[in-house]
């Protein structure tokens, strides 16, 4: 009976002083919370199909008043006009947020178009 | 097209619109803006993208291109960093969390559960109240993100319904977040408290206001700028490009209104709120060229309450160039109307209030004196206002460029002889507060109409908080 | 022999224990950190003259140190003074270049002549 009292206090002597050591040696972990905000990710639509043959097609170029964006446009055109002589191109220009109406002219009026965000 | 400097951000607009797979040809940065100016300089540039801008019209969409994905964002609730001791930890913790671009730059606080706990004390508030989408990207503001946000600025409990009304500011439907976040032209917020509870959580309002030293000040404007960058998914140079940055970028302009030396009624009770209710205020504001102008004050020189008006005057007529500038369909920052924040030193307020000044008429003295009568203009105004009123009823220019429908008629009233142009859309877009302590200075800060929602200006009310009197 | 043994084993519990209640204690609450506060050199101090008892037959200096727009004012609190203590003799000097300079001559004239100093700094 004896013995096993002294055993038991000497295990459990050993255990309490490993407590105290314990921290010293072991690692220390920190749980954060994120801070990040959910996102609801808007319906993904692709872009339309791809015009292969530009041959007789309504090009639209569409520039959205950015300083210096119309001389580049301008080039583009003259350009366009050179590689692709029976294609027609059409300018438009307005805000930098296209709109219902605008969007559905240059849908209406090209067969494929360019926006220039001049940034 | 785009330039490539802006290709990330872009890209990043295009996922938030969802179109992720939309098709781009960029053009050099270092290039385009220095040859822009005519189109012989422009040419060479043109020349070398005209091949990639037919390849992208023509080749037929890859089956990725033709079936995109949403980008899933991966959202953790927590996250574990360990180390070998509590400092070593909370360096990781920072090092991580700037490497994922989730901090500002400056060391934060870690937002453990017990502390955003104890942050979430100062509001009565549910945790999953949604408080709006935070532009670019629409992040979710949540009551807790704000206090996990709040906990990273170092804010205290009391802090949380001052800076939960300002993102409610923000993300108001009709204030444009967008341009402020995001432009190349490095604006800047303004955040601006009323009511008793500024006193009560001991913020700033005199020497100084502007500045560092206050907690409340400093660590509210933190918890709103890190809010933005973790709600908003906002990064410097991939989305938010501002090109120089913007002073006071980690707390904005953040302070309240030196009430108990103004001569007037407190800001939001001009607004219409009572004068124990406590409110926030966010404004844009501009950050450098045309952002911030001093008129007089200070210890130095000297100066009086007229001296004072006059040079604010004189400054504000300079806006008569708007009148000429505007052509539709080009987007020219210097044909935009502006907003006016005029941050008047309690002492010239006193001046101005001996002189007979209310905050009202001191507003329709700005907006009557800058009108330029309509003898006085040139053809060329009188076309570029004609042509602002049309296309502003026509619709499809640039928001920042409308005359709003409720002002139409007084434009169309006073573009005739014996009329006065006003500068100033409406009287209400010149805002008098008294800022700072004695002595002071009194300057001007303002801002283009916003371009992508109606307003850069929202008041809210503080409400919800447990821990101050106010606020309640 | 065993008893001891059992003695020094109940002690050596005692002290565990109480090093593990102390440490975890420890580790909550103690947080040492250094003082980031420069060091200042010690500074003199001189203290002010001794009051005056009376004005009369005093003079007393009233010096400008040139910050702007002090003129005036000095001007009217000279008048103002020797008006109401004309007992005393009230004597108004700027001093020499801007306010950030120095006038030992002045100091010697007033330390010399003077009874009293109003220095005005504009502030």
């Amino acid at each position: 009976m004896r013995k096993g009292m002294n055993w038991l206090l000497i295990g459990v002597s050993l255990l309490l002083t490993l407590c105290w050591a314990g921290p010293v040696l072991a690692e220390v972990t920190l749980e954060v919370l994120s801070p990040r905000g959910e996102i609801v990710a808007p319906p993904t639509l692709s872009p339309s199909p791809r015009v292969v043959d530009l041959t007789g097609k309504k090009i639209g170029i569409y520039w959205n008043g950015k300083q210096g964006g119309n001389n580049f446009w301008d080039v583009v055109e003259e350009l366009l006009k050179e590689k692709l002589p029976t294609s027609r191109i059409l300018r438009f220009r307005g805000p930098f947020d296209l709109g219902e109406r605008l969007a559905g002219t240059l849908a209406k009026e090209c067969d494929l178009f360019i926006y220039g965000v001049g940034d | 097209m785009v330039t490539d400097n802006f290709g990330h951000d872009a890209r990043s607009a295009a996922e938030d619109s969802g179109m992720p797979t939309l098709r781009m040809v960029k053009v050099p940065a270092q290039e385009f803006y220095k040859r822009r100016i005519s189109k012989e300089e422009i040419k060479p540039v043109a020349l070398e993208s005209i091949n990639g801008l037919i390849d992208a019209l023509t080749r037929p969409l890859t089956t990725q291109e033709a079936n995109p994905k949403p980008k899933k964002v991966e959202m953790s609730k927590a996250i574990r960093i360990t180390a070998e001791s509590y400092e070593l930890a909370v360096e990781k913790f920072n090092q991580s969390f700037l490497d994922n671009h989730w901090g500002d730059g400056l060391p934060l606080i870690p937002p453990t559960q017990k502390r955003v706990k104890w942050m979430l004390a100062g509001t009565g508030r549910s945790p999953h109240e949604v408080i709006g989408t935070v532009a670019p990207k629409n992040g979710t503001a949540t009551i807790e993100k704000i206090a996990i946000n709040a906990v990273m600025a170092g804010a205290k409990p009391e802090y949380l319904p001052v800076i939960i009304a300002a993102m409610e500011g923000l993300t108001d439907k009709n204030f444009d977040l967008l341009h402020v976040a995001t432009s190349s032209g490095s604006f800047n917020l303004l955040i601006m408290v009323n009511g008793p509870i500024a006193k009560e959580i001991k913020m700033n309002s005199g020497i100084g206001f502007l500045g560092h030293g206050w907690r409340a000040n400093n660590t509210i404007g933190r918890a709103v700028r890190l809010s933005l960058v973790n709600l908003g998914y906002l990064w410097p140079a991939e989305n938010d490009m501002a090109l120089i940055g913007r002073p006071s970028s980690h707390t904005f302009y953040t302070f309240a209104e030196n009430e108990e030396n103004s001569p007037w009624e407190p800001y939001h009770v001009s607004f219409g709120y009572k004068k124990e209710n406590s409110c926030v205020t966010v404004s844009t504001v501009g950050s450098y060229e045309g952002g911030m102008t001093i008129y007089g004050g200070g210890a130095v020189a000297p100066w009086t309450a007229k001296s004072i008006l006059e040079k604010m005057i004189k400054d504000m007529k300079n806006d008569r160039r708007i009148f000429g500038l505007f052509k539709r369909g080009v987007a020219n920052p210097a044909a935009h109307p502006r907003k006016y924040i005029m941050m008047l030193h309690p002492e010239c307020a006193i001046e101005l209030q001996r002189l007979g000044y209310t905050r009202e008429s001191l507003q329709k003295h700005f907006y009557e004196s800058t009108s330029v009568p309509y003898e006085d203009l040139s053809q060329e105004e009188i076309k570029g206002i004609q042509e602002r009123i049309e296309a502003s009823i026509a619709g499809g220019i640039i928001l920042a460029d409308v005359i709003p429908q409720s002002r139409i008629p007084v434009f169309k009233e006073v573009l005739k002889p014996g009329g006065k142009v006003p500068v100033v859309i409406s009287p209400e877009e010149i805002h008098i507060i008294v800022g700072g302590g004695i002595p002071g200075y009194t300057f001007s800060i303002s801002y283009i109409k916003a371009p992508y929602a109606p307003t850069s200006h929202q008041t809210k009310l503080i409400r919800g908080a447990t821990l101050t009197k106010a606020g309640r | 022999m065993k008893k001891r043994i059992n003695w020094l084993l109940i002690g050596v519990f005692l002290v565990a224990s109480l090093l593990v209640a102390y440490g975890s204690n420890a580790q909550e609450a103690k947080m040492t950190v250094l003082n980031p506060l420069g060091s200042t050199p010690l500074i003199r101090c001189v203290p002010m003259a001794p009051r005056l008892d009376t004005l009369s037959g005093k003079t007393i200096y009233i010096v400008n140190v040139k910050f702007p727009l002090t003129d005036p004012f000095l001007v009217e609190m000279q008048k103002a003074f020797a008006e109401k203590y004309p007992q005393a003799h009230w004597v108004l000097r700027d001093k020499k270049g801007t306010y950030f300079d120095d006038d030992r001559a002045l100091w010697a004239e007033i330390k010399e002549k003077g009874h009293g100093v109003i220095m005005a700094i504009g502030h």
